[in-house]
Formats: C-alpha cells, structure tokens, sequence
C-alpha cells in the first residue's frame, strides 16, 4: 500500500513537470558520458597490466629476464643452458619456460607454416587457459603432444601427427582450447603488445631438441623463464636464492615478482597516471556538483507538495523513499542513455574493457551517490519549518 | 537587487554556473596535459609506425604525390643540412604530409613559418622583430614553432621541416628516400604495402610499445560532452530559481511589468550571479595555481572567455524563466 502511494506520487510529479524531469535526466545522462569517457581513458591505460594479471591462473612466481649475450662474450649460451639446467634440477616441477615459434611442419606430406608457443609442461597450469584433452597425451612417450583452437580443429583435427620439417620431431594434437584464448608475450617487459591471442597458434608441450640442436635457441626464453612460489615460501627469499644461482652459472638476469613490475611501471608512467588522476578528480566533482545542484533545485521545486503529505501524516521515511524513487528513475534512464550511447561509440575490443572495467564500478557509484545526494537534498527541506515551505512568499 | 543572494536558489544558481564555468575553463588544459603525458610514456611514438626505404628512383616527383595519398603522418628521416650558425651539419626530418597532430608538443610562434626546432635549437636562431629564424645553408628561414617536451631532451636539438617548405619542394628531386609513415589512428600496412610494391621500395613495421589511452576522438567527446554539460545543468538550476519566485512575478505583473521589463529585471540579476560565481571560480583558481596543486594558468585570452561566458550564459539562462513567467497568469496561480 505504502510503496504504492510512494510509486504513484512519484510518477505523478514525474509527468507533472515532464521538461524538467527530461532536463535532469539529460543533464544526468551528459554527467555520466563524461565520467564514462574520462574513466575509460583510466582504465584504458592500465589495461595491459590488468590484461596481464588474467592470462596467469595464480600470480605467485618470479619472472626471469636473462639478459643477452654481450658482444665477444664466447660461452654465454652455454652458461645459460647450464643455468635453466640448474633450475630445473633446484625447483623441479615449479620451474618453467615458454616461447613462441613460427614453426614449419608438414602434416599429411604438406608443408605449412604455423604458430607455435612451446611451454615447459609444468607450466602448463600457470596458463589460464583451459585445454580440452580428447586423446590421452600419456599414451605415447615419444611424441610431443599440443592444442589448436577450436576453430582450427577443421583444418587440424585431434589426433593429427604434424612433423616438424628441420627438426623430424612429432607432435600430436590431443585436444582443442576455446577461441580467444591468451597468453603473455613480454610479461610488461617492453613490447608492443601485452598478451598474444592464441586463436592462430598451436599450443605444443615445449620441444628440446631446438635446445640440443643449438643453444642459440636459449635467445628464444630470455624473459620466459618462471619459478613458481612453494606454499609458505617468500618471494624475496627466492629471488635472492636465484640472483646467486645465476651468478655462479655467469648470467645477468633480473628477477622480478609481478607485484616488483606492476611497481616499476607505475613508476615509469607516475606522470600519465597522474594526468588521468587530476582529469579524474575534475569529472567527478564536476559531475558530482552539477548534479547534485540539479537534484537538489528539483527536490526544492516540490518542497511545498512534500510538505502538504507531511502535514496529511506521510511519515520521514516515506518521503524520503519518494525523493529516492523519483531521482533513481531519472538515474536509470540516464544511465541507460550515456552507457549505451558511449558503448556505441566503441570499437569491439575497447567494448569489452567498458564493460569489464568501467560500467560495474561507475553503476555502483552511481546507486550510491543517488541514494546520498537525494538524502542531502532531503534533510535541506526537512530542517526547514513545514509552515515556512506551504507559505513563503518573497517580494 | 537587495536581497538577491538571500535565498538558497541563487546560491544554487550561482553554484551550478560556477561548477559549469569551471568545467568549461579548463576542460581543455585539463585534457591537454593528460596528452602531453601520454605521448611522453610512449616516446613520441605512433601507435603504428613504419619505415620505408626507397632507393634508385628516377622520378621524385611521382613518389611524393604517391606518398601523399597514403594515410597518416609521412615524415623523410635521416637527411642532414649545415647548420651555418654551428658550421656542421644536422640530422633533421621533413614532413611530407600532415593528416593527423604531431606526437609531441609544439608551441605555434609563426604558422607561416618553415620549420620547427628544438627547445635547445632555439640558442641557435636570430630574433628579428619578435620573430625566430634559422639560418640553414647560407639560407635565413622563419622558425614556425618550438618542439617542446618536458622530461627527455630527445626533441630539444630537433629541426623539422613543414610540408609548406622549400626543403620539402626540394624533395622531389630526391632519387632516394627514407621515411617514415604513422599513424595513431589507422593501421595502414595494406595501403604502404601496396606503395612499396609498385615503386620497389622496401618496409618494416617499427615495433614500438604503445600504450593507448581512451577511444577514438576521446578529446572531442569529453569538450562537447563538457560544453553541453555546462549548458543544461544551468538551465535545470535556473528553473527552480523562477519557480521560487512565481509570486513575486505575479505582483510585479499586477503593477504593470511588461515581459520585456521582466526580462531586463532577470537579466541584470543574472549578469550580478554569473560574475560573481565567475570570479569565485577565477579566485579559486589562483588559489590552486599558487600552491601548485594543478597546473592551471590564468591569462588575458581566459578572462575575455570569462567575460564572454557571463554575457552569453546569463541571456541564455534568462530565457527559461522570461518563458515560464510569462506564462504565470493570476487566475491560474493563487498568491
């Protein structure tokens, strides 16, 4: 009954004063197109950490960035070899590298060139990608096992044998993995993009003979090289442990956790994150003010009708709730008028980082402040007195 | 006037224009330098860059106009000119078409000067009558702007020639060229593909790491966003100040004002808000600047747009009530 009555008035004033309603929710929907915007631009330009972060299934591990071999620097590979070589011996299962190849392979005596990334087979879980096992890779030792994309299966399908063409390795596809899959290219290390989609390649247990053929090859894992944090253990700990191992094999190498490079690009980018914070900052108090401004003259505009029900026995709360339904209806058209508008405007991949990144928060925000602003605006006609609000009368 | 800022509606008038002049003042700086940011994370660079080597041609004239049809900015790297003021020769670049802003700030002192040069090139030029020039090859060029950037010196010593100069006309008697073709907005490696395969050149895409910051034409939507803004939520604030007011419309009525003596009344009361909320924001303004808090400058051009902003905003603001009130009618709204 109550909720009715609360309804009703609303809707009422609503279609009262239908311009101003129209005004406030345009003046609403602009406010949020802006924020829309300017918080897009934030999350647009963090994303490729964030991108990052969601390749890996859990982010507990020190990267190693090998650094190349020094001009005149005989031997260095091998030191490297020797150096993953320890690696393995130290950390056993936790310890991992990957790299991507073009690789010529002939299936079904064709040639054809395909994209291959090789990944150690422990590894294998840190990836967050799912493969879907239809033949048991157990089942031959001697053959190296890999996934295509789903929408390669076609051309791909499970169980075929692709020969390596210099090598004579063979690798057999035992299953698929859904399209739009990724995994990371540079780990934040420089390089043009974040994470590589894994929709054109062939994902391939890793292949030692590259290494035993040359340990030029070792060029290829220069920052793809993982050690997995053991339940308990401190990453400083290890790092420290890994610094000392590389110095008795002679490699230069940095190590880093993922928290060490989020740090360091948040130092390398400290201006631009402050440019967007400071751009930030002005659109949300812009906003914030303009509309809250808005909402309250709107709320002023019906303090008399307010205070007439308070008169007839409306309780506090009741109008209060009333205030609230009226500006949410306001909010959701706005709402759906600037989120749409600004997806609209939006290429396919920068949709998905709206929508992952920016409408869940602004949409809580927004709940939020209506619920704050129409309370402000609530309690700046209750203080006033009934018969002041019903009579007042300026010349 | 007496009593004007006596009640809460022209406080919130004055807040809503305030908070709406302060957005549509420094939208742009505030914009700006998140740009200028962005183009230093990224070293200056394109998200898609490409360089092209072009050897052994016969005809450069062809070759420039082939290249002008390509999209993006095309930009000849490498070339060298005597600098007469330093007596040696330095690296410079040549715009060859401009479609898209320059990654990195200059300051416009001539648009119809040749070149632009470098912070520290600056030491190297003559001042005549409050202009820059250059003197390049025993030749005395008008300086077009200065390549400015903050952090790195990589463009302080750089000498770039515009399309409109005689160096870039000179380029079509080039029989070889190495260039470079970006563009922030479009991958065009179909379009330089297709150039290299019919003149024999020869290119490769610089990989470069680009960190993208918003959408497309990001800078547009948040000015006219902004500008609407500014313009709607003075109108909606405006309307509860009329509304307050409907008796007072109504006795004035009773005595003989005409809609045009109201919309005189309305507007001088609005002039007197809208300059008041006008110098808040300027005052405000100075306050930040001076503890350095944002980089906000205030200068002549912001105080004429100040000045226009009051005019303009108040007769437009005044339209709104002037309607309503004329329509307040005696009968229909008891005193």
């Amino acid at each position: 009954m109550q909720i009715r009555f609360l309804l009703r008035k609303a809707t009422e004033y609503v279609f009262r004063r239908k311009l101003n309603f129209l005004l406030t929710t345009l003046v609403i929907a602009t406010a949020l197109y802006m924020l829309c915007n300017v918080f897009f631009m934030s999350a647009k330009s963090t994303y490729y950490i964030y991108e990052t972060k969601q390749v890996f299934s859990d982010t507990d591990f020190v990267n190693l960035n090998i650094l190349m071999a020094e001009q005149d620097s005989a031997g260095y590979y091998d030191n490297v070899e020797w150096f993953i070589h320890k690696l393995d011996e130290e950390y056993g299962e936790n310890a991992g590298k990957y790299m991507f190849l073009p690789v010529n392979y002939i299936q079904d005596g064709m040639e054809k060139r395909e994209n291959t990334l090789y990944i150690d087979d422990d590894l294998f879980n840190l990836c967050r990608v799912s493969f879907h096992e239809e033949i048991n890779h157990a089942d031959d030792k001697n053959m190296l096992y890999g996934y295509v994309c789903k929408d390669k299966l076609g051309d791909i399908p499970v169980g075929t044998i692709l020969e390596n063409a210099n090598l004579g390795t063979k690798t057999m596809v035992v299953g698929y993995f859904e399209k739009g899959e990724k995994w990371s290219s540079n780990l934040l290390f420089h390089s043009q993009e974040a994470v590589v989609c894994l929709d054109d390649y062939i994902v391939s247990v890793m292949d030692e003979a590259y290494f035993e053929a040359s340990s030029m090859f070792y060029t290829n894992v220069y920052n793809s090289v993982y050690v997995r944090l053991t339940q308990g253990e401190h990453a400083e700990t290890l790092k420290k442990e890994i610094k000392k191992l590389a110095n008795e094999c002679g490699i230069k190498c940095y190590v880093n956790t993922m928290d060490d490079l989020v740090a360091e690009q948040k130092k390398e980018n400290a201006d631009l994150w402050r440019a967007i914070g400071i751009m930030l900052c002005f659109a949300v108090f812009v906003a914030m003010i303009g509309v809250g401004a808005a909402f309250l003259s709107d709320v002023l505009c019906w303090q008399k009708e307010l205070a007439i029900m308070h008169v007839y026995g409306v309780s506090e709360g009741s109008l209060f709730w009333m205030i609230v339904f009226e500006n949410l209806l306001k909010a959701i058209l706005g709402v759906s008028i600037a989120f749409s508008l600004f997806a609209h405007s939006l290429n396919q991949e920068d949709k998905m980082i709206y929508l992952q990144r920016v409408v869940p928060k602004l949409f809580i925000g927004v709940v939020l402040f209506i619920i704050c602003a129409s309370y402000i605006a609530f309690r700046t006609i209750w203080h006033r007195r009934v018969m002041t609000i019903i009579g007042e009368a300026r010349l | 006037m007496r009593g004007l800022f006596r009640h809460l509606s022209t406080w919130l008038l004055l807040v809503g224009i305030a908070v709406s002049f302060f957005a549509f003042l420094n939208a742009a700086s505030i914009y700006q330098q998140v740009e200028y940011a962005i183009s230093e994370v990224n070293a200056y660079n394109y998200k898609y860059m490409y360089s092209i080597s072009l050897l052994n041609t016969s005809d450069g004239e062809k070759v420039i106009e082939k290249l002008k049809k390509l999209p993006g900015n095309i930009i000849v790297t490498g070339a060298y000119v005597y600098l007469d003021s330093l007596e040696q020769y330095q690296e410079c670049e040549v715009i060859i078409k401009q479609a898209e802003p320059l990654p990195y700030m200059v300051k416009v002192t001539n648009e119809a000067g040749e070149i632009y040069v470098g912070k520290e090139m600056l030491e190297q030029c003559i001042t005549e009558n409050g202009e820059y020039y250059i003197s390049i090859d025993g030749n005395k060029l008008l300086v077009a702007g200065v390549i400015e950037s903050k952090k790195t010196d990589v463009l302080n010593y750089k000498l770039l020639f515009r399309e409109n100069s005689e160096m870039a006309e000179q380029l079509t008697k080039s029989d070889a060229f190495s260039m470079e073709c970006n563009s922030n907005y479009t991958d065009m490696k179909q379009e330089i593909s297709d150039f290299c395969k019919e003149m024999h050149a020869e290119y490769s895409s610089i990989s470069e790491r680009y960190i993208e910051v918003g959408s497309q034409n990001a800078d547009e939507k948040f000015y006219n966003t902004i500008t609407f803004f500014a313009i709607v939520n003075c109108i909606v604030i405006s309307e509860f100040w009329i509304l307050r007011r409907k008796k007072e419309v109504l006795i004035r009525k009773i005595f003989g004002y005409s809609d045009l003596k109201l919309f005189f009344l309305f507007y001088r009361q609005m002039l007197l808000v809208s300059s008041s909320a006008v110098v808040a924001v300027l005052l405000i303004e100075a306050c930040l600047s001076r503890f350095a808090l944002i980089d906000i400058s205030i200068d002549i051009q912001k105080a004429v747009v100040s000045v226009l902003f009051v005019v303009l905003v108040s007769f437009v603001l005044v339209l709104t009530p002037v309607y309503k009130a004329a329509k307040f009618t005696i009968d229909k709204e008891a005193i």
